[in-house]
């Protein structure tokens, strides 16, 4: 197992002190990811412990609106002017409190979600971050699948290369969330749909006598499922939303290729 | 009062609205596929294609795409993007469009309208790595090493997709293992 590997699992691991068995033979003989696996741990535990100042930006804004007005003190008889003054005055101070107030409430919760929490904690660890466009082992990877798919006419070793492609893009999509990137990783999660609807299940449909195929890239795909709702669980809202589409689409893939093996036992 | 009050209104609708377009900013539908979705996308034609020559003509669609952007990155001077690309190119030319068209030569007979388009494709392949090569060579990067063992390989992947395509050249070993199958 190669080092880049066995780190990629265990920051996709639920637990990452209970590392899986392969994954725990490699620590046992590289010091330097057992050394990395010891810092990741120490960042887990430390993580809930990070203190975050509780926000009142809410209340006070609510305060603001459901104050009661006041009933207007009756106009004075003399200088009225100095008076329409005055309410302008508070009024602009009132607008200039709720644009601030809404501007720094944004900026809070930004600063506060999840995804920037994790993405901070991330920032010490090796993750290389991906540019969709840029990055030249991505592209190179979903070369190779579309040249093994070029050479093979062969509809057992097509839907295994598809099942590649699939681990391919999954394994994209978790180098994207960790490096805070929503719109490339919500691009990833809708091809890695295609994949799985488009060309596995297609695939799949015309494959005969292919039942422990099918089961197999079933299995994959429910790894892929488990792995992307843990996953989004951990991050905020932008970046967990693709993630969970990428569950969706890997769990209907994982059902549709149990039923199929099954009409195919039948 | 009135108009204070709706002032201060105006003020807090002109903040939302511009939260409204920050977010709306960054939540864009992304103006994908680029190349891994252009993949993503051949890839799934590729499943489906038993024909060797179709699978030739999206290969060679593939390479013509690289060939474009080894052209553009080569006119601008960018090093790293030309030689990725280029790289890419090689790749397609050889494992892609002259695979194909080794399995096709094989399959289609003599002299039939098959082998005639064996031919061509292998023909638009030669060009394109042409037109790769050239806008290599007169890039204004030229003389980077990297820039010049990038022209190499493109003509060495012209050569051996023309073998191929004759029915000539090496089954790569991986490609062996996969056949077993």
């Amino acid at each position: 197992m190669k080092c880049a590997d066995c780190r990629q699992r265990l920051l996709l691991a639920e637990n990452p002190s209970d590392a899986d068995p392969e994954c725990a033979g490699h620590l046992s003989l590289c010091a330097a990811c057992k050394a990395w696996h010891g810092q990741l741990l120490t960042i887990e535990r430390h993580v809930p412990l990070l203190p975050v100042p509780a926000s009142k930006g809410d209340d006070q804004l609510k305060r603001l609106f459901l104050l009661p007005l006041e009933p207007a003190p009756a106009p004075a008889p003399t200088r009225p002017i100095r008076r329409v003054r005055k309410y302008f005055m508070a009024a602009l101070a009132l607008g200039v409190l709720i644009a601030t107030g809404l501007i720094l409430g944004d900026w809070a919760v930004r600063r506060m979600s999840p995804a920037t929490k994790m993405n901070d904690v991330l920032v010490q660890q090796p993750v290389k971050p991906v540019a969709l466009e840029e990055d030249h082992e991505l592209v190179l990877k979903v070369l190779d699948c579309n040249l093994e798919l070029a050479q093979t006419k062969n509809p057992r070793t097509r839907v295994e290369i598809l099942g590649k492609l699939a681990d391919v893009l999954s394994g994209a999509s978790a180098s994207l969330v960790k490096a805070g990137k929503p719109t490339e990783l919500r691009a990833v999660a809708e091809l890695y749909g295609k994949v799985i609807r488009d060309g596995i299940l297609g695939r799949a449909k015309v494959l005969e006598d292919g039942r422990e195929t099918l089961l197999e890239a079933a299995q994959k795909l429910e790894l892929h499922a488990s792995a992307s709702t843990a996953l989004a669980k951990t991050v905020g809202a932008e970046l967990a939303e693709p993630m969970r589409q990428i569950a969706l689409a890997s769990r209907e893939g994982a059902r549709g290729l149990r039923d199929l093996s099954k009409e195919g036992a039948e | 009062m009135k108009r204070s009050i709706l002032f201060a209104f105006g003020l807090a609708c002109l903040a939302l609205s511009w939260f409204d377009d920050s977010s709306r900013a960054e939540t864009a539908v992304p103006s994908m596929p680029g190349m891994v979705g252009i993949l993503v996308d051949a890839a799934l034609e590729l499943s489906e294609a038993d024909d060797p020559l179709v699978r030739a003509r999206i290969c060679q669609r593939l390479a013509d795409r690289m060939s474009r952007e080894v052209q553009d990155s080569a006119k601008k001077g960018e090093v790293k993007r030309a030689t990725s690309y280029g790289q890419y190119l090689e790749l397609v030319l050889v494992e892609g469009v002259g695979e194909t068209l080794r399995q096709a030569h094989q399959e289609v007979p003599a002299n039939s309208p098959q082998s005639a388009e064996v031919e061509l494709l292998s023909q638009q392949a030669s060009s394109v790595a042409g037109s790769a090569e050239k806008s290599l060579e007169t890039s204004a990067a030229q003389d980077q090493p990297a820039m010049k063992e990038a022209v190499l390989k493109i003509q060495e992947a012209k050569k051996e997709t023309e073998n191929r395509s004759q029915g000539k050249g090496k089954m790569p070993g991986w490609m062996k293992k996969g056949k077993k199958k």
